[in-house]
């Protein structure tokens, strides 16, 4: 291949790329081929010497300087800005662009949403790590937060282990939004009850996530080590955690709701949904004023107890070693089953009852012939009763 | 060699071949690839990024009738170096402890 030959592939991989700096990877290719050629090399040594011509648009493109401040003439290709952080760095980046979706993805940065009290004003803080830099841009109305390390070497990344924290804090104006995504590995996430959301999905590894935006169609928060917390909203809710705990109130929809935990507790207070299914494994289950069709109730170690939970469906509640508790509750079928622990249970109407016991004692009501209730424990005690009125 | 790492040596070696006076596309290259594989296509995005963290400066030079990009490091450059050496007694430190980790489960 010849120089030509090769500079004119390579300007051609280039697209997309600003033309001030598609002449300067051509500069310097140009510039390598000729030190090459000048060095004793044939054009055809010096040119191969630049390796495959895709690779050098690729690695070219790829690590283009910061851009500040760049706005195309085009609108459907938005804006876009980088941040990089200097020593224990604070900075803003205005937006200017509208924007109706935002997507941040990140490491270890805290990220906050504040409302920015002016609906033309969105602005975003920064708070970083020498080095560390983050993209910021608006495309086709969504607005993107992606963190970079390119600057940092991995040496700096490693000695990163020794802590310290960053944050991106995102003021924008009190109104709804169609999606939030929102993934960062060891920040907490915290959305606040001034935005709106159509979709969310929040996940932090060890961060804890707190939403209490009101998401309309389907919110999906998890954590690994984290807590969970999410309030308001008509979505299908699916919130997890492995060693946290879980915390879901004043949700009101008809879609499902499923939250659980491995080692935490998962707790719903003030809900009116769908199909609720809530778990443990070595934490407590507790529900405080909930309404749903069906309800799965599940915990291995720890405790099932509802106050105040209503299903037209059924209500299924389960424990191992721990008690299952129902007060002031009610479903057209209850099954109530635990293998070491109690089973105590406050209903509302009458039902079929079964209820057995190898070792404990045994307390139900007369049955009637409405509904049914089955309790079932290995070594614990049962108690039933019917709260009239 | 891991790619983190690779990279990560290259920019402090890029470093070190413009420390002791201006040089420039080809010549880095030949001062580094005995010690670390390094091509244009790798070398481009390297300078870009050390002359956007301002640790080296760029100019251009007539050189035998046409022109020249030379690199020369800056004082923040310098500092970058220092702080690969104080950095690399920690990493050694490090892999001091990695390795005694090994040899107490052998």
């Amino acid at each position: 291949m010849t120089k030509t030959e090769f500079l004119a592939e390579l300007r051609s991989r280039l697209t997309g790329v600003d033309a001030d700096y598609t002449e300067r990877i051509i500069e310097f290719f140009s510039e390598a081929i000729d030190d090459r050629m000048e060095a004793g090399m044939s054009e055809e040594e010096a040119v191969a010497g630049m390796g495959p011509v895709d690779e050098a648009a690729r690695n070219a493109a790829a690590d283009m300087p910061p851009v500040r401040g760049y706005r195309s003439e085009s609108s459907a290709n938005g804006w876009e800005e980088k941040h990089t952080g200097t020593e224990s760095s604070t900075g803003t980046i205005n937006i200017t662009e509208p924007f109706v979706s935002i997507n941040i993805e990140d490491m270890e940065s805290d990220i906050e949403f504040v409302p920015s009290g002016n609906d033309e004003v969105c602005f975003i803080e920064f708070e970083e790590k020498s080095g560390v830099s983050h993209g910021v841009s608006v495309r086709s109305g969504v607005l993107t937060i992606v963190k970079d390390t390119a600057g940092r070497s991995w040496l700096e990344r490693l000695l990163d282990l020794r802590g310290g924290k960053a944050r991106i804090v995102v003021h924008m104006p009190a109104t709804g939004y169609e999606m939030l995504m929102v993934k960062t590995t060891s920040g907490d996430i915290t959305v606040p009850s001034d935005f709106a959301f159509l979709e969310g999905d929040l996940y932090t590894s060890s961060g804890d996530v707190k939403c209490f935006a009101p998401v309309e169609i389907k919110l999906n928060a998890r954590s690994n080590s984290g807590d969970v917390e999410v309030r308001n909203g008509s979505a299908a809710i699916e919130a997890h955690t492995l060693s946290g705990d879980v915390r879901i109130g004043a949700v009101s929809s008809e879609k499902p709701l499923t939250i659980s935990s491995v080692s935490g507790d998962v707790r719903a207070e003030q809900v009116k949904c769908g199909a609720l299914n809530a778990r443990s494994t070595s934490g407590d289950v507790k529900l405080f004023e909930a309404d749903c069709t069906d309800a799965m109730l599940k915990s291995i170690s720890g405790d099932v107890k509802a106050d105040r939970l209503i299903a037209s469906g059924s209500i299924t509640a389960e424990a191992t070693s721990g008690d299952v508790e129902l007060r002031h509750c009610d479903g057209a079928e209850l099954s109530l089953r635990t293998i070491s622990g109690d089973i105590e249970a406050g209903l509302l109407s009458g039902k079929l009852f079964t209820a057995s016991s190898k070792s404990g004692s045994v307390r139900v009501p007369q049955s009637i012939e409405s509904g049914e209730c089955r309790a079932k424990t290995l070594s614990g005690s049962i108690v039933i009763s019917v709260e009239l009125g | 060699m891991d790619i983190q790492l690779k990279r990560g040596l290259l920019d402090v070696c890029v470093l070190a071949a413009v420390k002791n006076g201006d040089s420039y596309g080809y010549r880095i290259i030949k001062d580094v690839e005995p010690y670390v594989k390094i091509s244009e296509s790798t070398l481009y995005p390297i300078l870009r990024r050390l002359e956007s963290q301002q640790l080296i400066s760029e100019r251009s030079a007539e050189h035998n009738g046409r022109l020249r990009k030379y690199y020369s490091i800056t004082d923040a450059g310098r500092e970058r170096i220092r702080a690969f050496r104080d950095e690399w007694q920690e990493i050694i430190a490090i892999y001091e402890f990695v390795v005694r980790e090994d040899n107490s489960n052998d």
